[in-house]
C-alpha cells in the first residue's frame, strides 16, 4: 500500500518544481530589446520603437512569380536579400517575431540596405484573422501614397492590442479605433475603403495566403528568404530568434 | 440497480486512487514518473509547432532551450493558462500511467496482457487527443487548434478523461483484479 506521507511529499515536490519552472518562464522577457524609450511618432510594439525604415508599394512581380502588388514593402528595393513574411494579426507568435527579430532586422539589415521585407497576410486562425488582414490592406491603400510610414504605426499598434485568438479583440470597430488613434492614418478613409471593397480586399488576402502556400508556407509566421543575386532560397518557420535569421541571411547571400 | 452502479463507481474510484498513488510510493518511482512526465511535456510542446522545432533543432542542439521556451510561451499565449495546465496535467498522468504499466509488467510478466492492453491503447488514444496541436501541425494545420471551440481544450480534456479512465481500470499494478 503506498505510503501517504510519500504521496504528499511527492505532490508538494512536483508542485514546487512546477511553480519554479513557471516562474522562470513567465519572467522570460517577451521584449528582448525592451530597454529603449518609446518615441511617440515612430512605430512601436509594447513601447519598443521600430527604427525609421522606408515603406513603399510596387506593382512588381518577383523572378519566381510572387505578386507584390498591394503588399507593403520595407527596406531598399535593391537589397541583397528579400524576406517575404506571411503573418496573421491574431497569431501570438507573429507578435513575438514583431517584438524581437523584426525589431533587430529593422535596426540592422533593413536599415543598412541588406534586407528588404514584404509583409504578406496569411489568415490562419479564424474569421477575425481575415477581417484584420483585409482591414490592413484598406489601411495600406489609404496610406501608401501620402504617408506609408503610418501603415507600420497601425500594424504595430494592432499587435500591441493583440489578445487571445478569436476572443473578439480583432473586430472591425476595434481595428478602426486603432486607426483613429494612430497618427497619420485617415480613419474615415480607411472605413470607406474597407466598406466599399470588403470582398475584394478579402479576396486579395486569400490570394496572398495562396501564394505563400504554393511556396511551402504552412504556418505563421512563415518566411521565405531569397537572394536575387545568387537565386538561393530558404524558408524559416515560426518566431525564431534574430540570430537564426542573421545566420540564414548570410547563408542565402553566400550560397 | 443503482446500488450496483454506486458500488462499481466506488471500486473504480478506489482503483484510480491506488493507480495515482503507486508512482509516489518510492523515490525511484517518483523520479521515473517525473522523468517520463518531463519527456512527455517536451514532446507535447515541440509538437505544437513541428516544422519550427525541426528547423531550430536541425540548426543545432544548442537551440533546444530557446525552442522549448519560445514554444511554451507561444502555447500559453495561444491556448491560455487553462489549456497549458491541461497539457501539464496530461504529461503528469502519462508519467503515472507509464510507471504503473512498467510495474504491472514486472509483477505479472508480459503474459498479463489484460492490463497492458488496457493501458497502452489508452496512452496512444489520449496522446493523440492531447497533442492535437502537434498532430494538426504535422498535417499542415498548425493554427487550426486555436480555431477549435475552447481553443482545443475540449480535445485535451477528452484525452485526459480517457487516460484517467484507463488508470481507473488498471488500479494498483501490484494487485490482481478479480472482476
Amino acid at each position: 500500500v503506498p505510503n501517504r506521507r510519500t504521496v504528499v511529499l511527492g505532490g508538494i515536490g512536483a508542485a514546487l518544481f512546477g511553480v519554479a519552472g513557471w516562474n522562470t518562464l513567465s519572467n522570460g522577457s517577451l521584449t528582448d530589446a525592451g530597454e529603449e524609450q518609446p518615441d511617440e511618432d515612430a512605430p512601436s510594439i509594447s513601447g519598443v520603437s521600430i527604427p525609421d525604415v522606408r515603406l513603399y508599394a510596387t506593382a512588381a512581380t518577383t523572378p519566381f512569380g510572387l505578386d507584390l502588388a498591394g503588399t507593403p514593402l520595407v527596406g531598399a528595393d535593391d537589397a541583397e536579400v528579400n524576406i517575404y513574411y506571411w503573418g496573421d494579426y491574431q497569431c501570438p507568435f507573429c507578435k513575438r517575431f514583431e517584438q524581437n527579430a523584426f525589431h533587430e532586422l529593422a535596426r540592422k539589415q533593413i536599415a543598412d540596405g541588406t534586407v528588404r521585407m514584404a509583409l504578406f497576410q496569411y489568415p490562419n486562425i479564424g474569421e477575425a484573422s481575415v477581417t484584420a488582414g483585409a482591414l490592413s490592406r484598406a489601411v495600406w491603400r489609404v496610406a501608401r501614397e501620402e504617408n506609408p510610414q503610418a501603415f507600420l504605426r497601425w500594424h504595430s499598434a494592432v499587435f500591441d492590442i493583440q489578445e487571445k485568438p478569436n476572443s473578439g479583440w480583432a473586430s472591425v470597430d476595434a481595428l478602426l479605433s486603432v486607426a483613429r488613434q494612430v497618427s497619420g492614418v485617415d480613419a474615415a478613409a480607411v472605413e470607406r475603403t474597407y466598406t466599399d471593397n470588403e470582398r475584394v480586399l478579402k479576396s486579395a488576402i486569400d490570394d496572398e495566403k495562396s501564394q505563400g502556400r504554393a511556396r511551402g508556407i504552412d504556418a505563421t509566421p512563415g518566411f521565405l528568404l531569397h537572394s536575387p543575386k545568387t537565386g538561393s532560397m530558404v524558408t524559416i518557420t515560426g518566431a525564431q530568434p534574430y540570430e537564426r535569421f542573421e545566420a540564414e541571411i548570410e547563408a542565402v547571400r553566400e550560397r | 440497480m443503482n446500488a450496483d452502479y454506486v458500488a462499481r463507481a466506488r471500486q473504480s474510484a478506489g482503483r484510480l486512487e491506488r493507480a495515482l498513488a503507486f508512482p509516489f510510493s518510492s523515490t525511484t518511482r517518483i523520479l521515473g514518473t517525473l522523468v517520463i512526465a518531463a519527456v512527455t511535456f517536451v514532446v507535447l510542446i515541440l509538437s505544437t509547432f513541428p516544422s519550427m522545432s525541426v528547423q531550430m533543432l536541425g540548426a543545432g542542439l544548442h537551440w533546444f532551450d530557446d525552442t522549448l521556451i519560445l514554444l511554451t510561451q507561444n502555447t500559453v499565449a495561444t491556448v491560455g493558462y487553462s489549456g497549458f495546465a491541461l497539457m501539464v496535467l496530461y504529461a503528469g498522468l502519462t508519467g503515472i500511467a507509464v510507471v504503473d504499466t512498467v510495474a504491472s509488467v514486472r509483477v505479472d510478466g508480459v503474459s498479463n496482457v489484460s492490463d497492458a492492453t488496457g493501458v497502452v491503447p489508452g496512452l496512444l488514444a489520449s496522446g493523440c487527443a492531447s497533442c492535437g496541436a502537434g498532430v494538426l501541425g504535422l498535417l499542415g494545420f498548425a493554427g487550426a487548434l486555436a480555431a477549435l471551440p475552447f481553443h482545443g481544450d475540449l480535445l485535451r480534456l477528452g484525452g485526459i478523461l480517457l487516460l484517467l479512465g484507463f488508470l481507473a481500470r488498471a488500479g494498483d499494478p501490484r494487485r490482481c483484479r478479480l472482476d
